[in-house]
């Protein structure tokens, strides 16, 4: 069987292409006084990666990673110390609200839903999101008949 | 200069694998040093790239991940195109310098189209099927021609899931293919089907109905909801029935053709059996004019799977096993049971109360073979709790070897289906029997003399008669 995990099966040559695309991010971050170095574009890569294998799940694209950062930098609980840290538990968080949804939410509106708990009712916190707000949503969504994918 | 393909050498014991032809290929290929890693790192590429433009139209672009099952699924789906487009080759190593000089998504949409006029090709055999349908009463049959395969046509998906072959075809197929999948699976059952409806389509639907029940009887089954083909049923008998100088059509043999036909195997060894069994199959051929080699040759292939099967009931003397006996011709048996006479649910109480006020076994049996004329009656008698123990010995043992025989097809039933005339009675545990009177009834065998058995036997493996007396 070809591997399927897209990162590991396309080798080093998109592993540094996709790492320049996400510190192509900083050009728009760092009016937020948010930067990210080489070393955690690669961390949040290699965290996205044991995310989706956790999750047992395929990425074709790192769009959810670049549109994660992209969105939340203008959050005002993101801050510059724990800025990569908080893109991998956001990232963690997208791919667990996907499998337990069953995928019955794009990723756009995933992202700008989470933004929204993000900096209202959590305050920040991505514990709160993932276990109360995105907890509750999921349920929603798994009796939602509203269903975009054709099967599964 | 390194063209990436040496001269392939792919031998005709060539380990490639016709339902997984890509993958085969390129493994054995690199293994032998015939593909070169260039190609492979392309092709991987490459099939990673219409993957990845299938998540994204499965997705309708919504979401740029999905769980690894369905991934997979469409991978496979991907492969099954390739494989379709690929194995078209006459040999591998053509197969393999298509994969390095063509571009592979090229080869996918040519695969893909494979798949599609494959779709549409078996879409016009399965119309014609439902055209040319049987009138018989196989559930399993009319399931899968009414609601099995209009299923599967409506949800096929050539694109994600082209591998698919989700579907409650139930029907056998005297030779079926299970291991190709998808349209290519569907395409074979229909061809196969096809040629089987044409063939039983010759024999007159009325003997083809009387042979079922004869077959029915025989297992002591509702031939209607088995898992028979019919293909097999008629041909085998149709065999037979031209070895005894019957004509081919006429599916009949009566139980005076039978011992003649047991007389002419008589002494043979496997071998002249065989060619008698193909003798009559050219002559079957001939008679019923099939003109069609396909056909000649799919029941060319039957005297495989019938021989170890025919060899084996000769050797054990179960030849009714294998051969269907027509009822009618059957000798008249006395029987002491008539399904026309069954006693009314308030004279049914009474003589159970009866029954129950009886001392002993013996009187119980006088009793109930006094009072009781249907087998339905018999068998509600002894599940009417109330007999005990040796009791029910003693009633068994009021009754002829045509009786027992009726009631150990009922104990057995399962052993009998499934072992014919090879069956095991098994141990009662073995058999997991509730009702008490058939774990006395085999107590009551182990009992039994051989001769006794071979007695009662004789009457198991012999067709009733079609009077409804053996049924409840």
């Amino acid at each position: 069987m070809i591997y399927l995990d897209i990162y590991r099966s396309m080798g080093g040559l998109l592993n540094q292409s996709a790492i320049c695309q996400v510190l192509m991010t900083n050009q728009k971050t760092q009016r937020h006084g948010l930067i990210l170095t080489a070393d955690e574009a690669r961390e949040i890569m290699e965290a996205g990666n044991l995310s989706l294998r956790n999750y047992n799940r395929v990425e074709i694209d790192i769009d959810v990673i670049r549109n994660m950062i992209l969105t939340f930098c203008d959050s005002p609980y993101m801050n510059s110390q724990d800025y990569a840290s908080t893109i991998i538990d956001l990232v963690d968080i997208f791919y667990y609200v996907k499998n337990e949804s069953e995928d019955r939410i794009s990723d756009n509106d995933l992202i700008n839903i989470m933004k929204d708990f993000f900096d209202k009712s959590c305050r920040g916190s991505t514990e709160l999101l993932k276990n109360r707000e995105l907890a509750l949503l999921t349920r929603i969504l798994k009796q939602s008949s509203d269903y975009y994918l054709q099967e599964e | 200069m390194n063209t990436g393909i040496e001269k392939m050498t792919f031998s005709k014991k060539t380990p490639i694998e016709p339902n997984r032809y890509t993958l085969s290929l390129l493994d054995y290929g690199s293994q032998i040093g015939v593909i070169d890693q260039h190609t492979i790192d392309q092709v991987q590429i490459g099939i990673l790239s219409i993957l990845k433009g299938l998540i994204i139209k499965y997705t309708q672009g919504k979401s740029t991940s999905l769980k690894v099952e369905t991934t997979e699924s469409i991978l496979v789906s991907v492969l099954y195109s390739l494989d379709a487009r690929l194995s078209g080759f006459p040999e591998p190593g053509d197969a393999a310098e298509y994969l390095r000089i063509q571009n592979i998504e090229y080869i996918y949409q040519e695969g893909l189209e494979l798949v599609n006029s494959c779709c549409m090709a078996t879409r016009q055999l399965f119309q014609q099927i439902v055209d040319s349908k049987l009138n018989i009463s196989l559930d399993a049959y009319n399931s899968t021609i009414d609601e099995a395969l209009p299923a599967f046509f409506d949800n096929y998906d050539p694109i994600f899931s082209a591998q698919d072959t989700i579907t409650s075809m139930d029907y056998p197929l005297l030779f079926d293919d299970t291991e190709t999948t998808g349209i290519y699976y569907i395409e074979q059952y229909l061809e196969k089907l096809a040629m089987e409806n044409y063939f039983c389509s010759l024999f007159p639907p009325d003997s083809v109905e009387k042979l079922l029940v004869n077959y029915g009887q025989i297992y002591c089954i509702d031939y209607k909801e088995t898992l028979l083909n019919l293909f097999e049923v008629l041909l085998t008998n149709s065999i037979f029935s031209v070895l005894i100088g019957n004509k081919a059509n006429d599916l009949r043999i009566s139980p005076h053709q039978f011992e003649l036909l047991k007389q002419k195997f008589h002494g043979l060894d496997q071998t002249d059996c065989s060619s008698l069994i193909s003798q009559a199959i050219e002559t079957l051929i001939e008679e019923l004019n099939i003109d069609q080699s396909a056909l000649s040759n799919y029941i060319g292939r039957y005297p495989a799977l019938l021989m170890p099967r025919f060899c084996s009931a000769l050797e054990h003397n179960n030849l009714m096993n294998v051969i269907i006996l027509d009822s009618q011709e059957n000798q008249p048996v006395d029987i002491r049971w008539n399904e026309g006479n069954i006693i009314d649910d308030e004279d049914f109480r009474l003589m159970v109360d009866q029954i129950l006020e009886c001392l002993d076994g013996a009187g119980k049996a006088a009793l109930i073979n006094s009072s009781i004329h249907s087998l339905r009656d018999f068998i509600d008698v002894l599940e009417a709790d109330c007999l005990f123990d040796d009791e029910y010995i003693a009633l068994f043992k009021t009754l002829g070897a045509l009786e027992l025989s009726i009631l150990a097809r009922i104990v057995f039933a399962e052993e009998l289906r499934t072992g014919g005339t090879d069956y095991s009675p098994g141990s009662a545990e073995e058999k997991q029997l509730e009702m008490p009177w058939q774990i006395e009834f085999l107590r009551y065998w182990q009992g039994l003399s051989s001769e006794k058995i071979r007695d009662i036997e004789y009457h198991m493996f012999s067709s009733f008669p079609s009077d409804g007396s053996s049924e409840f």
